[in-house]
């Protein structure tokens, strides 16, 4: 486990804010304790302090995960986030969407989510879009 | 405006034959008249009378004498300030260029469009159809070897493709200026890889660079081939300096601030690179399209064995 360099820091937290936007500052600046990100195994994880200096008892090879695994690094090191992180994302995220159970069932199956779909009298699941450049809300 | 005949002037007396209703606006010599018009007024006398107005007051205005004779000083403040129909333009950032015209007082001196073209005994302009330029280039169909050139080298191809070297560094001073202006620094950039020009051995060393990690395993368990340089891949940075708790979590504060106020998935230099490679891949596709136009022309009599990597 070794802490992020410069460049993946930079990464992780250009993904995070894709999604949380300015809320990324609430994962990091915690008033509960200071919670720190550590690469291991090309997956990066969130855990406290406390929960790192007692991982760092455990040897390297018997290390499956500490903390809350947010995502990894691919081979072409770019960062891609696992589903481990939703509790954060799904606290922190700025832009959220409702939908129909159908709507649901249209999401599942692939489909992008159209805007009929949102709305959910019955908030069965809840999805979140991001606003990035490319996408249109 | 018609004038009266200069032999018998008209002169009538100097007050108007109305009532000033006349808003002033003496800053800009103006004066506004908002009242509505009758059918029927001499318009020529109503408008006569209203400069006179105006004049006069004008003319009750304190009086400066001066090198350029008696001048009125208008007042400072005006009354209506007219809005802008635009916005006013941003100051823009100095090129290189200005910065050194500004150092050495140098002032922008204006070409003229005409220039003595000797062989053509004429004013002809500088540039362009039936161009000094031209004529003189048309001229020069003969280029005597001189000493020190090769006789085997096509002056006429090595004066192209110097004009052209020129005008490439042109270009990239023009994107040079337009990332400085934006803030930015343009590095020695990476060669662009284009399929349809030739990449020069710079490009060849992009080109190996790029295959070696073009693998499943990123290049790791690749067979090296005899005189393979291994070392072209940019190293990354390993060995992180344990920081404490507090330390770290600055650190991560900083790195939020600047995700926060970063630029964009925009890369600067990227971007300087892209515009340079566009302009001279639409140069080369023009000059194609030119020569393919001439081929045509001859009633195809091209050899058609060169085939050009258009996309």
């Amino acid at each position: 486990m070794r802490a992020l360099t410069d460049d993946e820091t930079r990464l992780v937290f250009e993904k995070l804010k894709k999604y949380i936007g300015t809320n990324l500052r609430q994962m990091v600046d915690r008033p509960d304790g200071i919670f720190l990100f550590r690469l291991h195994k090309e997956r990066v994880f969130y855990m406290n302090e406390r929960l790192l200096k007692h991982a760092g008892h455990i040897p390297k090879k018997d290390l499956l995960s500490a903390g809350v695994c947010i995502g990894k690094f691919t081979h072409s090191r770019k960062f891609r986030l696992l589903i481990t992180a939703l509790d954060y994302l799904a606290r922190l995220a700025q832009y959220r969407v409702w939908l129909k159970p159908s709507g649901e069932q249209h999401f599942v199956y692939g489909n992008h989510v159209v805007k009929a779909k949102t709305r959910a009298r019955e908030g069965l699941v809840r999805f979140w879009t991001y606003v990035c450049p490319t996408y249109s809300k | 405006m018609c004038q009266p005949n200069p032999q018998e002037p008209i002169s009538r007396p100097a007050t108007a034959s109305r009532e000033d209703n006349l808003t002033y606006d003496l800053k800009n010599m103006a004066a506004y008249d908002i009242s509505p018009l009758s059918t029927g007024t001499d318009l020529a006398a109503y408008s006569r009378d209203s400069v006179q107005l105006l004049v006069n007051k004008l003319f009750v205005l304190p009086r400066n004498k001066g090198d350029e004779g008696t001048l009125i000083a208008l007042p400072a403040e005006e009354v209506f300030r007219l809005p802008r129909a635009k916005p006013i333009p941003k100051e823009k950032p100095k090129t290189r260029w200005d910065k050194f015209m500004e150092e050495r007082n140098m002032k922008k001196r204006k070409r003229s469009r005409l220039v003595w073209d000797e062989i053509e005994g004429d004013w002809k302009p500088r540039w362009g159809y039936k161009s000094a330029k031209k004529s003189q280039e048309n001229a020069n169909w003969v280029h005597e070897v001189g000493d020190n050139e090769n006789p085997n080298e096509n002056p006429f191809d090595k004066a192209r493709s110097e004009q052209r070297l020129l005008k490439a560094r042109q270009k990239m001073r023009e994107v040079r200026n337009k990332v400085e202006a934006a803030g930015g620094k343009l590095r020695a950039s990476v060669p662009d890889l284009d399929a349809g020009q030739k990449r020069g051995k710079q490009g060849l060393k992009e080109a190996i660079k790029r295959a070696q990690v073009s693998s499943a395993s990123f290049g790791k368990f690749d067979r090296v081939a005899p005189n393979e340089a291994t070392n072209l891949q940019p190293k990354r940075k390993k060995g992180i300096t344990p920081v404490s708790a507090g330390a770290e979590k600055e650190n991560y504060l900083k790195a939020v601030g600047r995700v926060m106020s970063g630029d964009g998935p925009v890369d600067k230099h990227k971007a300087a690179q892209v515009g340079v490679s566009h302009d001279r891949r639409n140069d080369a596709n023009a000059r194609s399209r030119q020569q393919s136009k001439r081929r045509s022309k001859q009633g195809g009599q091209g050899k058609g064995g060169k085939k050009k990597g258009r996309r």
